[in-house]
């Protein structure tokens, strides 16, 4: 059994969580096992551009102490954000040692200095490159045959150029993953588009002027669903779309889930195991996806 | 009406603390448009990308530090990816917002913000917009 | 006679043709026309297909002839020719049928008519081509050698190329040199290679090419023949300077006292008159910059001084020289009299004026030229060659400056001369007429004298008349000049003039001259306006009267001088204007008083003065003691009797031939105030250099009537350059205290300083260039200075020509909204090149010319006239963008703080390596580009303030720039139209000559032989000029590589039986080809040159011309088949 060290991040403990329930029962039943690091802290969610100031990104390398603490030489991360910004941070210090013992020297007090040789993985790149989808493929017992879905990439997962799990503007990870599980992934405009990100806080319409966009474009290739790997994405165009139907007439809805919930159902979990809640979602399964 | 060569002075100054913090060079910038193109916030912004670079270029650095623009960009890094000349907009605008954040004024008014929203918010969202829009 | 086998093949041409015509029912019915004996269409017959299946078609049906209905002949009657001749069928038995042109394309919506024309078509064609002969084209020798007109880049590079071939090449080129603009230029875009590096190797090796012939300096005048063959006339225009002996050492230069603006240098930096236009030029000669016309100063000058040389000479401190060009060279002895009393024509005319209102002291230079003479040597000199005896003798009445003139100009020439004077001293009017405070008596005296030193014969005392009738002198000599002058002076006919008291003015002043001193009483009148008015009041005032001027007009109307009335009142003489006398009241026949009247103006006069007119009742009586009457003088000619066969006049003077100054005696002439009343010194010498003249031709057995208009005196138009003028302004004539000078009869005008003199000679803005002072024959060591030389012209054959004669930029003044070439700081784009450069005005520093500053903030604008319909041309000129940018940059790389904006509309860099070149002006200078024409610009306090938008922002920007680089657009340079002409070559709307194809042939022109390169054509880059010249030379040596060239045989021919040699088709022929032999008196048309255009036929009244293949019986036969009903 394939062990890894697994960073979660903030957000898979609280809004987040059904994207860790899933993560953790397919990876389970493919055979890989999640370590969480312990203590771990929160990444900083942002990779900071700010080239003329290190301690912007002390978070990220305190975490990749943790890791080498557990003798592992990899992470694995779900959410993209803490993704992006682990990997680049990650990149940016070990890159330049004189920043790296910037940092380790700031953080005397920590029993052992960070090498800078740490990996930041995606749970996405681990399914391609070490399990692959014939793999995954032999896994799916419930294969989700005229389920349309259009795979949701945002910014995180893919840009900026070096920083993503797969090409910068052709990226195919996820249509492969949903064709592995036998759903047929569609084609359309917006999977690389920005979601408005934080701007959820303080530019509301931003938002929903970005997801009634999104969704609309969808649907409009056919979609029935939409599947993403992060969870501020899944705020943004999935838990607000009830609030955008209350802005935009006749505005319609589609479901959004996490890879990792739409992998367990083909792979024949219960949507309650994949902490799948929502009414409408579980209704439009029943009609969809017979579990 | 722009009076050109008028901010010499401040015009490098502040352009400096931009390339400092950024360490990107916005005179090659010729203006071809493409980042404004494909940017997803664009509606919501009173200046277009390049427009902000053009004005750093022109000296009108105010004009750019007091627009919705560097505000509304949310990094999403689509054009960097796509600049011909390789010149990381999204960066210049975060050292843009550098450049007011640390005199301490902050974009992000969470007063405004209602208590039963703030239940809801990921945390990822909190910690964003505040790495991106407080001091 | 055998029945003829037409074949007829119809293109499809795609759908071109067969969209439209039905193309198989035409080749169908095309079987049925009387002759054809094979139809047949195909898609595509000019391709490879087509044309095997028409050849093979001629061999198997043994064809006699083909119409090809098909595109119009220009494009494919020849590959159908060709294709003929290989399948042994003679190429003029193949007709093209248009069907597409013609048909097709215009009816493209009436099918049905279009089938119908086609055939229709068809048919003509079959008809003419029954008519056509069998032809053999004929060949036409080539003259292995080429012109190339222009020395750029692109001629220079052409001219290498077929000379390296081995073959003869002439290279014409306008100015002193070969190089052209590029060598003006600092560096070149994108690789900032400097043009003095790269091109000056160029210049040398086609300099020192064997087979490359420059002829600098040249422009073509005439051009003949035709491909092949052509005559060329080249005017050399004339260097004053003889190359074959010019050893480029700069002597002359170095002594050249005249500045001018140097070409080379734009305009900023000044060169001489003699120059030559840069160090490296090539040829390595100096060149003379002389003005067709004479300088204003020179031109006017009554004996014809060169004013503008002994001035220039002057300010170089070369006096020996500027004294000899006066009395040397002119022959004219009165150097101090004129520096004196001279009434300067010439400064009259002076442009010098237009600077500062002030003309250059020419009169005073003249004058302190000959006190220096005096100063220096003593004495005077005038060194005149005279000729060997002409053994012919001439008498000269009157010693007077008129009579001296011309006894030297005729003593000149050789002939004896002699002068009889009723006075006892020589000088005639300037010695009794003017007072010794205005003339020196000495200098006046030595003047004299210089005219005896030449031999000529002095018989002073003698009055002709009295002492001896002219009738004897008319007798004893061949020719006979008068120049009596006026001196009988005027009365006014009012009662008392016989008082004592009351006398003439130039009496008295007779009297003052010979030495007496006439006694006075306290008041004194003198009644006139005239100079010798003045010097009369002025004379009385130094015997200590009290004197009055009465005048009858105002000042204004004053014939005198300025000067003199200025002199007159301020040595304190009164003036009572508008006011005249009446009557001379005596007592005991002695003057007591003199009534006057007051006068008012009325209407002018014939001498559009206003005539006075007096004031009823204003009478009143003064007290005078004397009255001097200067009220003008006439001559007296009481010598002159009614056999002596000369006219007289009605007002009392001799009547002369104003041109010749001959009198109605033929061996008499006559000149002066005795010709003309009362008038000035340089008249009546110029009156005696005009007589001299006749006299001297009518000695030679000339006819001295020819054109003698405007010989002496006459106009300039020439303006010189103001920019050229120092600031010096005109010094007044330094002059005796009023108080030292009204006691004495001493001279008041002083003269100048030697540096003043200096400083007034060099106000002179030259404008005639070569101002001739000539100093450079002295110091040229190998003798090569031509001062004489003329343009001469060189006749050259050449097989082919090749066009280079570039571009120039337009001029500022057509952009009024950038300042139109007033701004100071404005310039052009070839200026600041210039200033760029390290051979330039300022050794490559960025300095503004107007005051030297470097500018911090430099503005450069694109599009000034190009791609401006409106305001200037249409085109884009292609090459400032570049230029433009690499001036940023190399601004930003002289003046590290300087600041370059640049106002473009679009940047076009579509060349190699020019994109990166201006990616690194925008990230490593930092340039700032602003997307926005600049409006307009406005100067002000050493700023030039720039109004644009920026249209990137929408934003309206301003500059207020240091310095603006204007970029103007390119357009043919001056001529070039003309030129074209010459060369029967097609120009566009803009003047650049057109291209045969502006694809596929942009190298030929519509003239066969005749190629074009580089600007010419159309603006483009060093690269492409350099690139299409080789394409030249390439065409030229391919026309080289063969012998003969082949004609078409299909031209007009004369039958000789009916041609009357009535020389209409000569008239008509655009090509000169058809000429009417003048003894046959028969028309022959010149193969070579015949195109075949048929005008002749068509002209021909007795229809005796006949072109190939076109007879009327041929076209009458088509017109019979196109108007006939079906």
């Amino acid at each position: 059994m394939k062990k890894i060290a697994y960073y979660p991040g903030c957000t898979l403990k609280t809004t987040g969580k059904a994207f860790e329930q899933s993560a953790f029962a397919v990876t389970g039943a493919l055979g890989i096992q999640m370590r969480e690091i312990e203590r771990w802290n929160c990444c900083g969610t942002v990779f900071s551009l700010a080239t003329d100031d290190t301690m912007h990104h002390i978070a990220t390398v305190r975490n990749m102490i943790r890791v080498e603490e557990m003798g592992e030489r990899e992470v694995l991360t779900l959410c993209s954000m803490c993704y992006n910004t682990l990997k680049r941070a990650n990149e940016f210090i070990a890159s330049d040692p004189v920043r790296l013992s910037e940092l380790n020297d700031f953080m005397y007090k920590e029993e052992l200095k960070y090498s800078g040789k740490v990996k930041v993985r995606h749970l996405l790149e681990l399914l391609r490159d070490d399990v692959g989808w014939d793999a995954l493929k032999a896994k799916v017992t419930n294969p989700l045959e005229g389920v349309k879905v259009a795979s949701y990439y945002g910014c995180a997962l893919v840009r900026p150029a070096g920083a993503g799990v797969d090409s910068l503007e052709d990226p195919t990870v996820m249509e492969d993953l949903v064709s592995s599980l036998g759903a047929e992934p569609v084609n359309w405009p917006s999977r690389l588009e920005c979601c408005g990100s934080y701007h959820t806080i303080g530019h509301k319409e931003l938002i929903f002027e970005r997801t009634e966009r999104i969704v609309g474009q969808a649907l409009n290739a056919g979609a029935d669903a939409i599947v993403l790997s992060c969870p501020l994405c899944e705020f943004n165009i999935g838990a607000r779309q009830h609030e955008v139907a209350e802005h935009v007439y006749a505005f319609k809805q589609i479901p959004v889930l996490y890879f990792t919930q739409l992998m367990g159902l083909a792979m024949g979990i219960e949507p309650g195991d994949l902490g799948i809640t929502d009414e409408r979602v579980l209704a439009w399964l029943s009609e969809k996806v017979e579990t | 009406m722009i009076e050109l060569g008028k901010h010499t002075k401040s015009r490098r100054d502040i352009l400096d603390k931009v390339e400092r913090i950024s360490e990107v060079d916005v005179f090659a910038c010729y203006q071809c448009g493409r980042c404004s193109g494909d940017c997803p916030s664009i509606n919501l912004m009173d200046i277009m990308p390049n427009q902000a670079i053009r004005l750093l270029q022109l000296g009108e650095v105010e004009l750019v530090l007091s627009s919705k623009t560097i505000w509304i960009c949310a990094s999403c890094f689509t054009c960097t990816s796509r600049c011909p000349k390789g010149i990381d907009i999204a960066r210049v605008l975060e050292a843009l917002r550098q450049v007011c954040l640390r005199k301490n004024i902050d974009e992000l008014d969470l007063n405004k913000i209602p208590d039963e929203e703030r239940e809801r918010y990921p945390t990822i969202a909190w910690v964003s917009a505040l790495r991106k829009l407080s001091g | 006679m055998k029945k003829p086998r037409i074949g007829v093949f119809v293109c499809h041409c795609g759908l071109n043709i067969a969209g439209v015509v039905d193309v198989e029912r035409l080749a169908e019915e095309a079987k049925g026309i009387p002759g054809v004996v094979f139809s047949k269409d195909y898609i595509y017959m000019c391709s490879e297909p087509g044309q095997e299946m028409v050849e093979e078609t001629i061999k198997e049906e043994n064809l006699d002839g083909i119409v090809v209905a098909n595109c119009s002949p220009s494009l494919h009657e020849k590959t159908f020719r060709n294709l003929a001749k290989r399948a042994g069928l003679n190429p003029f038995k193949v007709e093209v049928a248009n069907i597409r042109e013609q048909v097709s394309w215009p009816h493209e919506n009436e099918k049905e008519q279009a089938t119908r024309k086609a055939l229709t078509v068809v048919r003509e064609t079959v008809k003419k081509l029954a008519g056509d002969l069998e032809f053999e084209p004929f060949q036409i020798p080539v003259t292995h050698s080429a012109l190339v007109i222009g020395g750029g880049v692109a001629g220079i590079q052409a001219a290498l190329d077929i000379a390296d071939a081995g073959h003869d090449v002439y290279l014409v080129e306008r100015t002193p040199t070969i190089g052209g603009k590029m060598l003006q230029l600092s560096e070149t875009f994108p690789t900032l290679d400097c043009p003095q590096c790269i091109m000056t190797p160029k210049m040398t090796e086609a300099a020192q090419h064997p087979h490359i012939h420059i002829l600098a300096y040249s422009e073509v005048e005439e051009v003949s023949g035709y491909i092949g063959n052509f005559e060329v006339k080249v005017r050399r225009r004339s260097p004053y300077i003889d190359w074959s002996k010019c050893n480029g050492c700069a002597d002359c230069a170095e002594v050249c006292p005249v500045n001018m603006k140097s070409e080379w240098d734009e305009g900023l930096a000044l060169r001489k008159a003699a120059y030559r236009p840069f160090e490296q030029a090539v040829p390595n000669k100096f060149t003379i910059d002389k003005s067709a016309e004479e300088a204003p100063c020179r031109a006017a000058c009554p004996v014809h001084l060169n004013a503008h040389g002994y001035v220039t000479a002057t300010s170089a401190k070369e006096y020996g020289r500027a004294l000899s060009l006066i009395r040397d060279e002119a022959a004219f002895p009165f150097a101090g009299v004129a520096g004196r009393i001279c009434t300067h024509p010439c400064q009259e005319a002076c442009a010098r004026q237009e600077v500062d209102d002030n003309s250059v002291a020419v009169k005073h230079i003249k004058r302190w030229l000959a006190d220096w003479e005096l100063r220096e040597k003593g004495t005077a000199h005038m060194d005149v060659e005279t000729s060997e005896p002409s053994g012919q003798r001439v008498a000269i009445v009157g010693a007077g400056p008129g009579g001296l003139q011309a006894a030297v100009d005729l003593r000149k020439s050789g002939h004896e001369v002699t002068i009889y004077d009723a006075q006892d001293k020589p000088g005639g009017m300037l010695r009794a007429g003017i007072p010794a405070f205005r003339l020196d008596k000495d200098v006046l005296q030595k003047e004299c004298e210089l005219v005896f030193k030449l031999g000529v014969g002095y018989k002073p005392n003698t009055q002709i008349g009295m002492d001896m009738p002219l009738k004897k002198l008319i007798e004893d000599y061949d020719a006979v000049y008068l120049s009596v002058g006026a001196y009988k002076e005027g009365k006014m006919g009012i009662p008392g003039e016989e008082l004592d008291g009351v006398s003439g003015g130039v009496q008295f002043l007779g009297e003052l001259n010979r030495g007496k001193t006439p006694k006075l009483g306290k008041r004194v009148a003198v009644v006139g306006g005239g100079n010798s008015a003045m010097d009369t009041a002025r004379s009385a005032l130094r015997l200590g009267s009290e004197v009055t001027v009465i005048y009858r007009r105002t000042e204004r109307e004053m014939p005198a001088i300025a000067d003199e009335i200025h002199a007159a009142k301020e040595e304190g003489v009164k003036f009572m204007l508008l006011t005249n006398p009446t009557k001379f009241i005596g007592e005991g026949g002695k003057l007591k008083s003199v009534e006057v009247i007051h006068m008012k103006l009325g209407e002018p006069d014939s001498s559009g003065r206003r005539r006075p007119i007096p004031v009823e009742g204003s009478e009143e009586i003064l007290e005078f003691d004397n009255v001097f009457l200067a009220i003008g003088e006439k001559p007296d000619l009481s010598f002159i009797t009614e056999a002596d066969g000369i006219e007289l006049t009605p007002w009392g003077t001799i009547a002369v031939d104003e041109e010749t100054l001959a009198t109605s005696n033929p061996k008499v002439f006559s000149g002066g105030d005795c010709v003309t009343g009362p008038a000035t010194f340089i008249d009546a010498a110029g009156a005696g250099r005009k007589a001299a003249r006749s006299i001297n031709l009518m000695l030679e057995g000339k006819d001295f009537t020819l054109d003698r208009a405007n010989e002496l005196s006459r106009k300039s138009d020439l303006v010189g350059d103001k920019d050229l003028a120092t600031p010096a302004s005109l010094k007044p004539m330094p002059e005796l205290e009023v108080a030292d000078r009204i006691a004495n009869f001493n001279e008041v005008e002083l003269g100048y300083s030697e540096e003043d003199i200096v400083e007034q000679a060099s106000r002179c803005i030259h404008c005639g260039g070569c101002s001739e002072c000539r100093l450079c024959e002295a110091a040229c060591e190998p003798d090569a200075i031509a001062h004489f030389l003329e343009d001469w012209t060189e006749e050259i054959s050449v097989g082919a020509i090749v066009v280079a004669t570039g571009y120039e930029l337009m001029p500022l003044s057509a952009m009024p909204e950038y300042g139109g070439g007033k701004f100071k700081h404005v310039i052009d784009a070839m200026q600041f090149e210039r200033l760029l450069c390290a051979s330039g005005p300022t050794a490559g520093e960025v300095r503004r010319p107007a005051d030297g500053k470097v500018p911090k903030k430099v503005a450069f604008v694109h599009c000034a006239g190009s791609r401006d319909p409106e305001h200037g041309v249409a085109y884009c000129s292609r090459v400032c963008c570049m230029y433009l940018v690499k001036q940023a940059m190399l601004y930003k790389h002289a003046v590290h703080d300087g600041e370059p904006y640049l106002f473009y509309i679009d940047i076009r860099t579509n060349g190699k390596r020019y994109e990166e070149f201006y990616a690194r002006t925008l990230e490593e200078d930092h340039a700032t580009f602003i997307r926005g024409k600049v409006s307009r610009l406005y100067e002000h306090d050493g700023k030039v303030t720039v109004y644009s938008e920026d249209t990137l922002t929408g934003q309206p920007v301003q500059l207020e720039a240091d310095l603006v680089v204007v970029a103007p657009a390119m357009i043919p340079s001056a001529g070039a139209t003309e030129l074209a002409s010459k060369l029967r070559l097609a120009t566009d709307e803009y003047g650049w000559i057109s291209e045969a194809h502006p694809k596929l042939r942009a190298i030929e022109t519509l003239t066969g032989g005749v190629f074009v390169a580089g600007v010419t054509q159309f603006p483009k880059d060093i690269t492409d000029a350099v690139l299409q010249a080789s394409g030249a030379a390439g065409k030229v040596l391919a026309m080289f590589s063969r012998e003969t060239l082949e004609r078409e045989p299909l031209i007009a021919e004369v039958d000789q039986d009916i041609c009357t040699g009535c020389g209409v088709c000569e008239e008509v022929c655009p090509y000169d080809a058809s000429t009417v032999d003048s003894v046959k008196k028969k028309a022959k048309v010149n193969e070579a040159l015949c195109e075949g255009c048929g005008a002749c036929a068509a002209a021909c009244p007795s229809q005796a011309v006949k072109l190939r293949n076109a007879t009327r019986t041929q076209l009458f036969a088509m017109i019979e088949e196109a108007t006939r009903d079906y």
